[in-house]
């Protein structure tokens, strides 16, 4: 019997023993009960990991974008606080507000011992 | 056979058969998936469609900050928003509305909820009125316009008040508002500095010179470099790939300068007041540089911008890149170098005045010193009092007495000062200073020392000029000018710059402490006696000369001339000097005279009494 001859009867017996469903049972294959159910509980592993993992880098990527949002509110405040500390800006706002504080136009009094 | 055997066997039958049946469809499926793999071809564009997206993102880093000597902010990246409109939204949705009437009321109920957005955005953006504004969504609606900007760039907080507005307030898809965000450059100071500080040119922006100030200069710091990372989709929406590479962005650094940005804001306060009323000025420079380091605290430079109706804008870096005859400032370096070759011992030493004419040379009579013999009945006149009343005569004299014979020991002198050879400075655009020598002029005539000796057949920027008064405040030791401190990230010191001495000792202390009494006499009783009743003791020269207009001619045939005056000096002048000072005033082509000891000195004495009263600093080390 040729080589394809006996892979064909091969092939045949194997569908007919899936077809009656005894195809494991004449493997055997009961016998590694355990080692089919580790490797399947391998797989719903794995893929409750990547599940994990996709939230997790979504966490990520959110808390990335408020990251970026704050550095630019941190930015802007910056900007607004030098703007409005320099002497010209604090000297036009008390004069806004009323008050009659000024840049002196004298020298101030040296008192030395 | 008993009863539960049977229901038994039919249970097994049951099962039996579902087993056949999914053998029957998983067959099925193995055939389909093998068709699939093996002889599928799927439409490209479905596939595109299908296939889950992985693209490539480029991170921006973020750019660095310019500071200044303090740490405040002269310079941030901050981003703006600008505001755009699809005016088509739910337009489709109206008008196939089923029933007709029902579609035309939601139309006008959406326009009615637009013109009340038009009176916001006419609140926010005055520059249209809320019937434009209507009238622009209207049209826009109608022509289908997906992209409609409305006003300019606003802050944060005024977008979230934009987002509020009635019809925006009910989103992107329903309302139609669009926000892009735009990282831009601000500069919290304004106008102060800003042609030091530089410009960041946009790289589709047609303008070729890149490298202005110190943005420019310095770009490749401040830029920092791009990120990538690959991102998959998931059922969350895009997250990074972690199969793929990722490459973190590196914020660009910050630089700090040397610049005093409280001291820029009087200096320029101070010289516009002088100016701004002038209207034959067409410029004029500020520069002052702390004496022991060279730092340089203040670069102002004001010019008349056409584009802005000729008022004074920092359009021009000209303390480095305004190359010109220095005109009597430059008196200064030949009297150091008399002094250092020992040709001069005391400044009280005499020549006679020849009623101002130098025989021999093509050189103008001086007018100063007919004066002179007819105010003092003389015939001889010192150094002090040539040099304190700026007296060509003097200078030319002086220098072809005792360089007539060989004018290369004047030019060696000179160019051992320094100020002769160009350095590198921290922005881009320092012109090269040129003299007049029997090396680079052939003939070089006795005319030709003689002008030189008074600031003539010279070229230089003011900032040469600074550097070599404020050698003459530092004993002899000549200090680069420079701008960059230190090269910061997030606080952290990665590059320190610093001082750097380009001539340890041009010549000793002692001809420093002549070469100050010579500069003190202007000021008490020369040609700057306006600095006479400063806050302190100043030590400076006048200059002013005429500018080639067409680089050759002086006067234009309507008698015209343009001006160049200028006072350098440095203070206090009675201790150790903390500072050395520029003022430099260009006028238009003009039939009036701008001297040194006018505006200029002025200007540096506002500039010193407004320091003193205002910076408790200053007084303390006074």
């Amino acid at each position: 019997m040729g080589k394809l001859a006996r892979f064909g009867k091969v092939l045949l017996n194997s569908f007919v023993a899936i077809w009656r469903g005894e195809f494991l049972l004449r493997l055997r294959a009961g016998r590694f009960l355990a080692h089919i159910l580790y490797t399947f509980l391998l797989f719903g592993l794995i893929i409750w990991v990547s599940l994990l993992i996709d939230t997790s880098m979504n966490t990520v990527e959110k808390n990335e974008k408020r990251i970026a949002e704050l550095r630019m509110e941190q930015s802007v405040l910056k900007f607004d606080m030098t703007r409005a500390e320099g002497r010209a800006a604090v000297a036009r706002r008390l004069e806004k507000m009323g008050s009659p504080l000024q840049e002196p136009e004298k020298n101030a009094t040296l008192i030395t011992r | 056979m008993s009863e539960g055997k049977k229901r038994k066997d039919r249970i097994g039958i049951t099962l039996y058969i579902l087993y056949r049946l999914l053998v029957l469809v998983s067959i099925v499926v193995v055939a389909k998936i093998l068709y699939l793999q093996l002889f599928f071809r799927p439409n490209p564009q479905i596939a595109d469609a299908l296939t889950p997206p992985h693209r490539c993102k480029v991170l921006e880093p973020a750019r660095g900050n310019i500071l200044d000597r303090d740490g405040r902010i002269l310079a941030i990246s901050s981003p703006s928003y600008q505001i755009y409109m699809d005016c088509t939204v739910m337009k489709r949705h109206f008008a196939d509305a089923k029933d007709p009437a029902e579609g035309a009321r939601l139309e006008k109920e959406w326009l009615d909820k637009a013109r009340e957005l038009s009176k916001e955005l006419a609140r926010v953006f005055p520059e249209k009125n809320a019937d434009r504004y209507y009238r622009e969504i209207k049209e826009g609606r109608e022509r289908g316009r997906k992209y409609l900007m409305l006003g300019h760039p606003v802050d944060k907080p005024t977008c979230d008040r934009i987002r509020q507005f009635p019809l925006f307030r009910e989103g992107q898809y329903k309302g139609g508002i669009i926000v892009k965000q735009i990282i831009e450059r601000k500069y919290p100071y304004g106008s102060l500095a800003r042609r030091t500080i530089g410009f960041i040119r946009d790289e589709s922006s047609n303008i070729v010179n890149r490298d202005i100030g110190l943005e420019g200069k310095y770009d490749a710091i401040l830029k920092g470099e791009e990120g990538q990372e690959w991102l998959r989709k998931c059922d969350y929406g895009l997250v990074r790939d972690f199969d793929s590479t990722f490459v973190q962005a590196t914020d660009g650094q910050d630089i700090r300068t040397t610049l005093d940005i409280d001291l820029q804001a009087i200096a320029d306060r101070v010289l516009r007041e002088q100016i701004e009323e002038e209207h034959e000025l067409e410029a004029a420079c500020f520069g002052l540089m702390e004496v022991k380091t060279g730092a340089l605290r203040v670069m102002v430079n004001l010019m008349r911008d056409p584009t802005s109706g000729g008022r004074f804008s920092e359009i021009s870096n000209m303390l480095i890149n305004r190359r010109g005859e220095p005109g009597s400032v430059f008196k200064t370096v030949t009297l150091a170098a008399l002094l250092a070759d020992g040709h001069l011992r005391t400044l009280e030493q005499t020549i006679p005045t020849n009623h101002g004419i130098v025989h021999g040379t093509r050189i103008h009579q001086d007018d100063h010193i007919t004066s002179f013999e007819r105010r003092n009945h003389t015939s001889v006149i010192s150094m002090y009092d040539g040099f304190k009343m700026s007296s060509n005569y003097v200078m030319a004299t002086w220098a072809i007495n005792k360089y007539g014979r060989n004018p290369e020991a004047f030019s060696e002198r000179i160019n051992s000062f320094g100020i002769g050879q160009r350095f590198d400075f921290d922005i881009v655009g320092l012109a090269s200073p040129f003299i007049a020598g029997p090396a680079n002029r052939k003939p070089f005539t006795t005319t030709d020392l003689g002008t030189v000796a008074y600031g003539y057949s010279t070229l230089f920027s003011p900032i040469y000029t600074l550097m070599f008064y404020n050698a003459i405040a530092n004993k002899g030791r000549v200090m680069k000018p420079y701008l960059v401190e230190q090269v910061e990230k997030d606080g952290i010191v990665t590059d320190r710059r610093g001082p750097i001495i380009l001539r340890d000792s041009i010549f000793s202390p002692a001809v420093a402490d002549t070469l100050t009494r010579a500069l003190r006499a202007v000021t008490s009783e020369g040609t700057a006696t306006v600095l006479k009743n400063a806050r302190c003791v100043v030590a400076g020269k006048t200059g002013t000369a005429r500018i080639a207009y067409d680089d050759r001619h002086y006067i234009d045939e309507l008698g015209r001339a343009k001006n160049q005056g200028s006072f350098v000096g440095f203070f206090p002048a009675d201790g150790e000097p903390l500072y050395s000072v520029i003022c430099v005033v260009y006028s238009k082509l003009s039939h009036r005279s701008f001297y040194g000891g006018t505006i200029p000195a002025r200007t540096v004495k506002n500039f010193i009494d407004e320091l003193e009263r205002t910076d408790p600093k200053f007084r303390t080390r006074l």
